[in-house]
């Protein structure tokens, strides 16, 4: 079941058009990465999607049901951490979770709400300090008080706005797998321009690229597309034809020159197709008794495909 | 509705040391006030034989005018105590977890005023001991004292309608508390402006807007219904732009 669908969104602000004709869809479970440079339109998408800003034209749909159908019971399903955690720094970690979840009025008893709070708590390694003034906490800590506070009331959705932004490597990485561990339990949106940390972290992408979706597809649908086509880092003993040897037996082959290292040459091999062909390739230069150094495959980045399809 | 949002601001504001200090300094100042027209009052009385000084209107000589004195204080109170109740919200972004929860922007304005309308009564409410204290030497006429706090606590929670909807105008505190002010400043020189309007209706409706004509009636006792349409279309009104301004800015 999908746990998001978006048919045809588009969004202007006067004559500035941010979306144009925006579809995805996001199945129920999954984490689902929302790409795009700064400015491309996701934040404006996620808006629309928590119902913060009205849409005329398109359609949107939360667990199958039209999202103009839902009212304020809609931020009981969904949770939401926002660009900048929305949080009270004169508050204590432990008494805003209970606050926020206290806002989304579930019907649950103060026990309950006392075991949600600490489940929140939990995941997001927050115990040490919920009794903490957030204010004191550090940038990283805050952050995840703000993804605490989105899976407090145990949400179907939960929706993260670049949950890493402004964090160091060390505690992004950190974060990286807290929502990494939401994986089947909630059906996660979240938008990054980070593109290796996507690539890690969902199950499936769509890249938004001046208000248009560019690509969208699931991880295993773009490790087996041609964007993900890989190449071939080759090192041979000096005086071959390399490029005469592989044409022959790969015609499409793109073979490129890359250094020449004492007696080494090193090539890139593109163009290569779906197949894996090394053995092919191992084939054809022990017949022309080419001396092989190294010859390891390397797939395109999530970075490298996503200058593909924005190009 | 609930009271969630009215919980929580509460007790930040008894958590917040500036708090008492505030109190503190209204206090002060209030104490002084009081303490100066009593003085006055019995510099005044100093010389006058008896039946001059039965005559003598206790009432109007430092009841009454302490509690315009007081009504001077909220003048500053207002747009400093609603400065931050909806833009340190929209500064800090945490507006936006009200916005995802499940309440109503009724209810987060409801639950704001109320916020501040009973911060307000508790920094007034030290002034209530000096009629105690003056109730202990002397008989004092508690209706006129009722209704002179109904009089305050009804401008006070007209200037906080109107701090709201500065406070949902702009993300700066500074900025907001300026526009509470203006428009308070702005009610309250309508007197004014109507004694120097010649045109009889005119200068009616003039005065009709404005916030002393009002306060003064009240604490003098006369309430009508005319003085109770003012505040509560006026406290409406505010309300009802500030609700406006927050449904607008939740949609940029």
């Amino acid at each position: 079941m999908n746990c998001i669908e978006v048919n045809d969104l588009s969004k202007s602000y006067g004559n500035n058009q941010v979306l144009n004709k925006v579809s995805f869809e996001v199945k129920e479970g999954e984490i689902h990465g929302f790409l795009g440079p700064n400015g491309a339109g996701k934040t404006t998408t996620m808006r629309l999607i928590t119902k913060l800003e009205n849409y005329l034209d398109g359609e949107i749909k939360i667990l199958n049901k039209d999202l103009s159908s839902y009212g304020l019971e809609l931020y009981q399903l969904i949770g939401i951490l926002q660009e900048n955690p929305p949080t009270y720094f004169d508050m204590r970690v432990g008494e805003y979770l209970s606050y926020a979840l206290s806002l989304k009025k579930l019907e649950i008893s103060n026990t309950q709400a006392k075991d949600y709070v600490n489940e929140a708590l939990e995941k997001l390694d927050l115990i040490d300090v919920q009794d903490r003034i957030i204010g004191n906490l550090s940038r990283g800590f805050k952050q995840r008080v703000g993804v605490a506070q989105a899976i407090v009331h145990k949400p179907k959705l939960v929706i993260l706005d670049e949950p890493t932004l402004g964090l160091d490597p060390k505690v992004a990485v950190k974060m990286r797998d807290l929502i990494k561990s939401f994986q089947g339990e909630y059906t996660v949106l979240v938008s990054s321009h980070l593109l290796h940390e996507m690539s890690i972290l969902c199950d499936s992408v769509s890249i938004i690229d001046h208000g248009k979706i560019v690509y969208s597809a699931s991880i295993n649908e773009l490790n087996s597309s041609e964007l993900t086509q890989s190449k071939i880092r080759l090192d041979v003993a000096q005086g071959f034809d390399i490029q005469q040897i592989l044409k022959t037996s790969f015609a499409d082959i793109k073979v490129e020159k890359l250094s020449q290292e004492g007696k080494v040459d090193s090539f890139i091999l593109d163009n290569l197709g779906p197949r894996d062909i090394r053995p092919d390739i191992v084939r054809a230069l022990n017949a022309s008794k080419v001396d092989v150094y190294t010859l390891m495959r390397e797939k395109n980045t999530l970075e490298e495909i996503f200058f593909k399809v924005v190009q | 509705m609930s009271f969630l949002i009215l919980k929580k601001e509460m007790k930040s504001f008894f958590q917040n040391p500036l708090t008492f200090l505030i109190a503190g300094v209204i206090a002060l100042i209030a104490g002084w006030m009081f303490f100066n027209l009593l003085v006055n009052f019995a510099n005044s009385i100093q010389g006058m034989d008896v039946d001059q000084r039965y005559n003598y209107d206790f009432l109007n000589a430092v009841i009454i005018k302490f509690f315009g004195n007081l009504n001077f204080l909220l003048l500053f109170l207002a747009p400093i105590l609603s400065m931050k109740v909806i833009a340190e919200e929209l500064n800090s972004g945490t507006i936006n977890l009200l916005y995802t929860s499940k309440v109503t922007y009724f209810e987060i304005l409801m639950n704001k005023y109320l916020s501040l309308l009973l911060q307000g009564i508790f920094f007034i409410s030290f002034s209530l001991s000096y009629f105690f204290i003056l109730g202990k030497a002397d008989s004092l006429d508690y209706g006129i004292i009722l209704t002179g706090y109904l009089g305050l606590i009804l401008n006070f929670s007209l200037y906080l309608s109107i701090g709201l909807f500065a406070s949902s105008l702009s993300k700066n505190l500074m900025i907001s508390a300026l526009i509470c002010f203006c428009i308070i400043m702005f009610i309250w020189s309508l007197t004014l402006f109507s004694q120097m309007i010649s045109n009889y209706m005119i200068s009616t409706i003039v005065k009709y807007f404005s916030v002393i004509h009002h306060f003064e009636a009240i604490t003098k006792g006369r309430i009508d219904l005319s003085t109770l349409c003012f505040y509560l279309s006026g406290i409406f009104l505010f309300t009802y732009l500030s609700s406006k301004s927050l449904k607008i800015r939740a949609q940029v």
